[in-house]
């Protein structure tokens, strides 16, 4: 609205101040984190996987490149977020303290360890490496969340365990996904680690979905919780499950129609995948509701 | 010793001058505002209540804004528990804003100046506090207990809370004299004994932060 006496625009609607007690959306961590949580985390356990069940020479190389490739997609679009991604040397320093000077500290191991897996596809020791730094870099981004002790949602215990679970689910998909077009011959062990991940993640979700609602949590947040919750379980883990244990049955029985196993488990393994990426854009863009203000009785003299 | 506040709630009433002393001694940028006035109601007409807060950093003895910043630019001054920001290392990740629990941290971004036109001779100063604000664009900044004039108490002997130049803006320009400035760490000094007296509380208890400032219920 401009003013009418000198034509000045208003002032305010740019940066709004946060008059008002009502928890507030927060909006510093976009989209732009998200992708750092949403693409390194099912990239680290994707590695795990890869680590432990790959056979083949083309399968480890492959897969690994993916794997990295989807974790250096997340981490360019954090230094997008940065307000002085020049300064990004400065986050080694506190590692005594800092999940993300910790998170920071796993990135050149992963990247050094898988670039030297594909180097030496024959060196196994070195795809393990890449997978703990992988399970490390999982593990601290769990725990940056859980530190921000100002977004009720994310703050909540719970939250370490489904978001580590999540990511090896999603990893554990990816997985499911490279086997189906890349080595088929892992059709039976990655059938079954997509369906223990993605029960895992479901008692994850059920364990922090309890813990939310028990908690002082703005209104909001809890509807965008549930919100996931109606997604998650039909498309995000029935549905990939169901593919996942059909494909099983088809290697398992070498049924006439086992030629489907492939398609269906990478099917699987993808929804399984996008079920984690729509739990973790909607936590952080959507759900995180700051505590808002409130006065205890005894402020009123009551 | 840690530098804490006393807000007494009796006394308040709502009228913001804290809050524009403090953007004017800070000169913050469009819509920044290190000092907030909040409000909070209980009851119903015609037994309803309105109190008024104000609020700004806590300046926590536990701050969960320190050790969540991967660069150590947010950082507790030991010699008298200033929570500060180096905004020569601050990256801007606003992870210090997400740890926050009581939002009073703030992102420069965007419009700086308040008026089209230009900076007024003011926000070309940086307010009295003397800030630069291009340099800290894309940085989180924060209340400092106006640093500056504890800065100037010690250089010139002059005691916080007592001498008006040396206490923050805000303290000092309350007409209702609802604020207190001074040691909250000795449990015999005047802070704590009023504290004690009036039944003081922090905000957010729960959050376990230890806040340095107190507010004293309207009762």
């Amino acid at each position: 609205m401009n003013n009418p006496t000198s034509g000045q625009a208003a002032t305010i609607a740019f940066n709004p101040p946060s008059w008002g007690n009502r928890p507030r959306l927060q909006k510093k961590w976009d989209w732009r984190a998200a992708a750092n949580f949403i693409a390194g985390g099912g990239a680290g356990a994707m590695l795990a996987f890869i680590a432990a069940l790959a056979t083949s020479n083309l399968f480890l190389i492959a897969s690994t490149f993916f794997a990295l490739a989807l974790m250096g997609l997340g981490l360019a679009c954090i230094l997008l977020k940065m307000g002085h991604p020049f300064r990004a040397l400065y986050t080694f320093k506190h590692v005594q303290t800092s999940w993300m000077t910790r998170e920071v500290l796993t990135v050149p191991l992963v990247f050094g360890f898988g670039a030297a897996a594909m180097w030496w596809p024959e060196q196994h020791l070195f795809s393990v490496a890449a997978a703990v730094a992988g399970l490390a870099f999982l593990y601290c981004q769990a725990q940056i969340l859980f530190a921000a002790k100002g977004i009720p949602a994310w703050s909540v215990p719970q939250i370490v365990a489904l978001t580590i679970l999540t990511g090896v689910a999603e990893g554990a998909g990816f997985f499911a996904a490279a086997v189906a077009v890349l080595d088929t011959a892992l059709l039976f062990p990655a059938a079954v680690v997509l369906l223990a991940s993605l029960a895992a993640r479901q008692v994850a979700w059920g364990s922090y979905r309890r813990a939310a609602g028990a908690r002082k949590m703005p209104k909001k947040s809890m509807e965008v919780i549930d919100g996931i919750g109606r997604f998650l379980l039909p498309f995000g883990q029935i549905v990939p499950m169901l593919l996942a244990a059909v494909a099983l049955a088809l290697v398992v029985s070498g049924n006439a129609m086992v030629s489907l196993a492939p398609v269906l488990l990478g099917a699987g393994g993808l929804l399984a995948a996008l079920g984690g990426w729509v739990l973790k854009f909607n936590l952080i863009t959507r759900g995180g509701y700051t505590h808002g203000f409130q006065l205890p009785a005894k402020a009123f003299g009551r | 010793m840690q530098w804490g506040m006393i807000i007494d709630l009796k006394r308040c009433t709502g009228c913001h001058a804290c809050a524009v002393a403090c953007k004017q001694e800070h000169s913050t940028p469009s819509g920044i505002h290190f000092r907030r006035v909040e409000f909070d109601e209980v009851g119903e007409y015609p037994d309803a209540k309105r109190l008024h807060a104000p609020v700004q950093c806590n300046h926590c003895e536990d701050p969960p804004c320190v050790p969540v910043c991967p660069t150590e630019a947010t950082y507790k001054r030991e010699e008298d528990g200033l929570v500060l920001v180096d905004d020569d290392h601050c990256i801007g990740c606003s992870y210090c804003i997400e740890a926050c629990p009581y939002e009073h941290r703030h992102f420069v971004e965007g419009k700086m100046m308040h008026f089209d036109e230009g900076f007024t001779p003011a926000e070309e100063l940086g307010g009295k506090a003397g800030h630069d604000w291009q340099a800290k664009r894309n940085t989180v900044v924060k209340c400092t207990f106006c640093e500056h004039r504890l800065k100037y108490a010690a250089e010139n002997d002059l005691t916080p809370g007592v001498d008006r130049d040396a206490t923050p803006s805000c303290v000092i320009t309350c007409p209702a004299q609802a604020m207190h400035f001074g040691d909250v760490s000795d449990p015999e000094g005047p802070m704590q004994q009023l504290i004690r007296e009036r039944d003081g509380f922090t905000l957010l208890p729960e959050a376990e932060t230890r806040p340095s400032i107190y507010y004293l219920p309207d009762n």
